[in-house]
């Protein structure tokens, strides 16, 4: 094994190892609130690729996270029994794709496999972000922030003004996402140190190609866009292009932890498409360092889990503004680097700078 | 009047001046010619409050200019014409000149302000008849002749100019150039920064040659303009012309 | 439909509409000599209106207004120099997240000073069944006092930035803070002043719309969006084109009534807004040769 994957192994070592605290100390119900977090670290490490390395700020991602947990949501809590003579629903059923079983209510219902509204729901998110990301990334700046604002908040408006979405009270009764060997992703108290396990593998199979993907040579172009798009343009990278592919991957994965969230929660309300979600998620990439996917793997865990413990309280969102706030201020570059463990970071030396700043807009800003 | 020692400044980590020394006398005409990138912009804007200087000192009528902030710099009556004239695009002439004086308005001296708006139109006709356009429609001449009279709004006793010729026709530069010099007898003391080291040195006393962040060469104007290093580095003789005399 | 329904969506377009105009000029002033949206914009409207709303109990309805406007103002500028104005060579990324962290911070402020309830000042004149008939359809007074200030600060606010020395020096800061500063202009004061400035404006159209539309501790963000859809529609720093643009946005959401469901009202302003920026990112109320010069 080469040195690059000791922090991998590392990470896995340390997954279990909590795995093995919880249990002999009898405090597993800590676990519950790392398999949230680790799923919204799904969301924040796609994020981190596009804000650090791409230099594109998004506020739309808790969009892209819950279309993908409303696509779950929907799909299979739609009831298809008395739509059985559909042409489709025929076909899906002797394709094997549907569940047939009876709810908690009692009530036979027959619904679509996860694993086809899984694919569904990242076909959307990638379809979604492709026709949206097309004209806004040609956007910069406030310009950009707004605009993904703006697609957010429609998501918000959507889900919130939908009587088929539920409304306020949003989509609940999700079923469990059944994965192969008999087991059950959800959060059913007995599937949890599975369900565990689980997010924390799909988390470090994310981190492995986000790392190579980071590592290879398109990598390096992404790399030259946050550090300077016109130079990077005139070396012949087609920056846009890359923008767009990092757009869409990172709605992807921001839908992949609202489908498991959807699962695991067993349902989805409208506050997940909320500005306040999207801002949090750019805090802690911010936290973690803007381009650097284990500071931002490290912020979102220490981060979610004491807000999810609810540690924070009722300054639960404030904590977020000030963190927010706080880092811009004093270590813009992210926390870690200002730190100085560029340990943690492999490729210090070619990493950008997360803030370049052009020669004239120092004397400007700077001086004036 | 203005006393410049060992000066350093630069961007950042990058130190463009190496320890610079002029010094302007009061009623003088001084000029500073280099190339590209000696450090001429650098040493002005320095000057001027834009940059802060890393070491060395500038003493302006005895008082330290150092550390003082830039728009306090006109308050004390030395004024530069940036490179590129940076004119308020969106604004009106009117508005631009008003602004020159901005300090004086501050201060009430709204008389002194006016008096001082006459003289710069008497200076610059073409500035009145253009008054209510906007500054970014203006040619090129008029808007180096913009900044110009917006800098003199400030009654400077110094006035420093960064390459007011660049861009612009030979014609143009000579009238603008012959009005700098004609500004000696209002008592304003002129540092002029110029490519144009003919041009410069045809209406200055004395010069200085800045090449890479230092001075290399100083003397009258006339000194400099015999100069065979000057002439055949900055006034584009022929090498084998000069080597023939 | 009626002429009078017509006449009444007009005029309840036209005073939702004055209010983006509002918000927007707000973003155009801080726009104008930073080079930056202040995602708080929307958080002072709400602020100007819950302190009013505070004031009113101990006070005379104008002077808590003007007391609520003042107080929002001060938040402004202390939000500017305890944040922004002592960083150097701050990046324009940099500058968004602290603006959007500030507008969550005043958010959950008011969250804890108030509470989630939806509160409004008492109408200026009348109360809420009082209506003034004109064309056939009944208005509210309140309707004539949102027209009339967001006008009169329109016009304030054109004669102070084309007239006064400060509002000249202002402008000069947004066109070039470089030559501003050769001036003698303190950049960093203007930059302040219009925190101030647009923090008071925000706070007074929060205080005039507040027994129309309510107040309550969430309302920045919606508003914002909508501010900032106007001043795109309009031209980023135009604040003719804002009016113009506000206007019509207003109309536009008046009548979508009539022919959507009233919860999806709030998304059109949101289309309008990506259709504007994917398209024509200078505005509709802008030349193409002054677009040209910006940089998105
Ligand atoms: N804002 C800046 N940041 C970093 N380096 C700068 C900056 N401005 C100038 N420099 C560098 O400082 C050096 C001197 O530049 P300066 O502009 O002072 O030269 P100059 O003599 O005025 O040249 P020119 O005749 O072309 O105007 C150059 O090498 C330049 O690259
Ligand atoms: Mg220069």
């Amino acid at each position: 094994m080469s040195r690059e994957w000791v922090p991998f192994g590392a990470l896995a070592a340390t997954v279990i190892l909590i795995q093995l605290v919880t249990m002999f100390t009898n405090t597993q119900y800590y676990l519950t609130q790392l398999i949230m977090a680790a799923l919204y670290s799904i969301v924040v490490i796609g994020l981190c690729l596009l804000m650090g390395y791409a230099g594109q700020i998004s506020l739309g991602h808790a969009g892209f996270f819950a279309i993908g947990g409303y696509t779950a949501a929907v799909g299979t809590t739609l009831n298809l029994l008395p739509h059985r003579d559909h042409v489709l629903v025929r076909m899906a059923e002797r394709a094997g794709l549907t569940i047939q079983t009876t709810n908690s209510w009692g009530v036979d219902i027959l619904y679509f496999s996860p694993w086809i509204t899984l694919l569904a729901a990242l076909l959307l998110s990638g379809v979604i972000s492709l026709l949206i990301g097309i004209p806004v990334l040609r956007l910069r700046g406030h310009y950009l922030a707004m605009a993904t604002l703006g697609f957010g908040a429609i998501i918000y408006y959507i889900l919130l003004g939908s009587r088929f979405l539920g409304e306020a009270d949003g989509i609940y009764d999700v079923p469990g996402f059944g994965l192969p060997g008999g087991f059950t992703f959800d959060g059913a108290r007995n599937n949890r140190v599975l369900s565990y396990y689980f997010v924390w593998a799909l988390v470090i199979g994310l981190m492995v190609l986000m790392h190579n993907l980071v590592n290879s040579r398109p990598g390096r172009a992404l790399r030259a866009i946050h550090g300077n798009e016109p130079a990077a343009m005139a070396m012949g990278v087609d920056t846009a292009r890359y923008k767009l592919s990092l757009f869409v991957l990172s709605a992807v994965c921001a839908a992949l932890g609202g489908v498991f969230m959807a699962h695991y929660n067993g349902g989805m309300g409208p506050t997940e498409a909320g500005t306040l979600k999207a801002v949090r998620y750019v805090a802690i990439v911010a936290v973690g360092g803007m381009a650097s996917l284990w500071g931002t793997l490290g912020a979102s865990v220490v981060l979610n889990f004491l807000s999810l413990r609810g540690y924070f309280g009722s300054l639960d969102d404030a904590v977020f503004g000030v963190v927010l706030i706080t880092v811009m201020l004093v270590a813009p570059d992210g926390i870690l680097r200002r730190l100085g463990m560029y340990t943690l970071r492999r490729n210090r030396d070619t990493a950008p700078d997360a803030f370049p700043v052009s020669a004239e807009k120092q004397v400007q800003r700077g001086t004036a | 009047m203005l006393r410049v020692r060992n000066l350093e400044a630069g961007y950042n980590k990058l130190r463009v001046l190496r320890g610079i020394s002029i010094h302007v006398g009061a009623g003088e005409i001084v000029t500073v010619i280099g190339a590209n990138g000696a450090g001429k912009s650098t040493f002005l804007n320095t000057v001027a409050g834009l940059l802060q200087p890393l070491s060395g000192e500038i003493e302006f009528d005895d008082q330290p200019l150092g550390r003082i902030s830039p728009f306090n710099v006109v308050a004390r009556g030395c004024a530069l014409v940036p490179e590129g004239r940076l004119v308020f695009a969106p604004l009106s002439v009117a508005e631009n000149l008003t602004l020159g004086a901005y300090h004086q308005y501050r201060r009430r001296r709204k008389a002194l302000a006016e008096q001082q708006l006459e003289r710069v139109y008497a200076l610059f006709p073409v500035l009145r008849e253009r008054r209510s356009q906007l500054a970014g429609t203006l040619s090129g001449g008029e808007q180096q002749m913009l900044a110009i009279g917006r800098a003199l709004m400030a009654g400077p006793r110094l006035l420093m100019l960064d390459e007011p010729s660049m861009g612009l026709a030979p014609l143009i530069v000579k009238s603008i150039l012959e009005t700098i010099a004609g500004l000696r007898k209002d008592g304003v003391t002129i540092l002029l920064v110029e490519q144009n080291s003919k041009a410069a040195l045809g209406i200055a006393d004395r010069g200085y040659v800045m090449e890479t962040g230092s001075i290399v060469l100083e003397g009258t104007a006339e000194e400099l303009l015999n100069n065979n290093e000057v002439q055949r580095a900055y006034l584009g003789k022929e090498y084998q012309s000069i080597a023939e005399r | 439909m009626s002429s009078e329904l017509i006449i009444q969506y007009i005029l309840s377009g036209v005073t939702s509409g004055s209010v983006y105009a509002i918000v927007a000029i707000g973003f155009n002033i801080i726009y104008n000599t930073t080079g930056i949206i202040n995602f708080a914009q929307g958080e002072f409207v709400m602020l100007g209106g819950m302190i009013a709303i505070s004031l009113v109990p101990f006070m005379p309805l104008p002077m808590a207004v003007a007391l609520a406007v003042v107080i929002t103002a001060a938040v402004g500028a202390l939000a500017q120099i305890a944040f922004i104005r002592w960083l150097k060579r701050p990046h324009v990324l940099q500058l968004i997240i602290i603006t959007i962290g500030l507008s969550i911070l005043l958010r959950e402020a008011a969250l804890h000073i108030w509470d989630e309830k939806v509160r409004s000042l008492p109408y200026f004149t009348g109360t809420v069944v009082t209506s003034v008939r004109i064309f056939g359809a009944y208005v509210s007074p309140q309707v004539f006092w949102v027209l009339g200030v967001c006008g009169a600060a329109v016009v304030l606010l054109s004669l102070f930035f084309g007239r006064t020395l400060i509002g000249q020096a202002m402008r000069a800061c947004s066109a070039d803070p470089l030559a501003a500063t050769l001036c003698g202009i303190n950049q960093k004061n203007m930059v302040t002043l219009s925190f101030v400035i647009s923090a008071a404006l925000g706070a007074l159209a929060g205080c005039v719309v507040s027994p129309i539309t309510q107040t309550h501790y969430e309302c920045g963000t919606p508003l914002a969006i909508k501010g900032f859809t106007v001043a795109i529609v309009g031209g980023l720093g135009n604040s003719t084109g804002a009016v113009a643009a506000g206007l019509l946005l207003g109309i536009i959401e008046a009548f979508s009534i009539s022919i959507m469901p009233m919860a999806y009202k709030d998304i059109i302003a949101i289309s309008i807004l990506l259709a504007v920026l994917s398209y024509r990112p200078t505005g509709l109320f802008v030349r193409r040769e002054v677009g040209a010069l910006k940089e998105f």
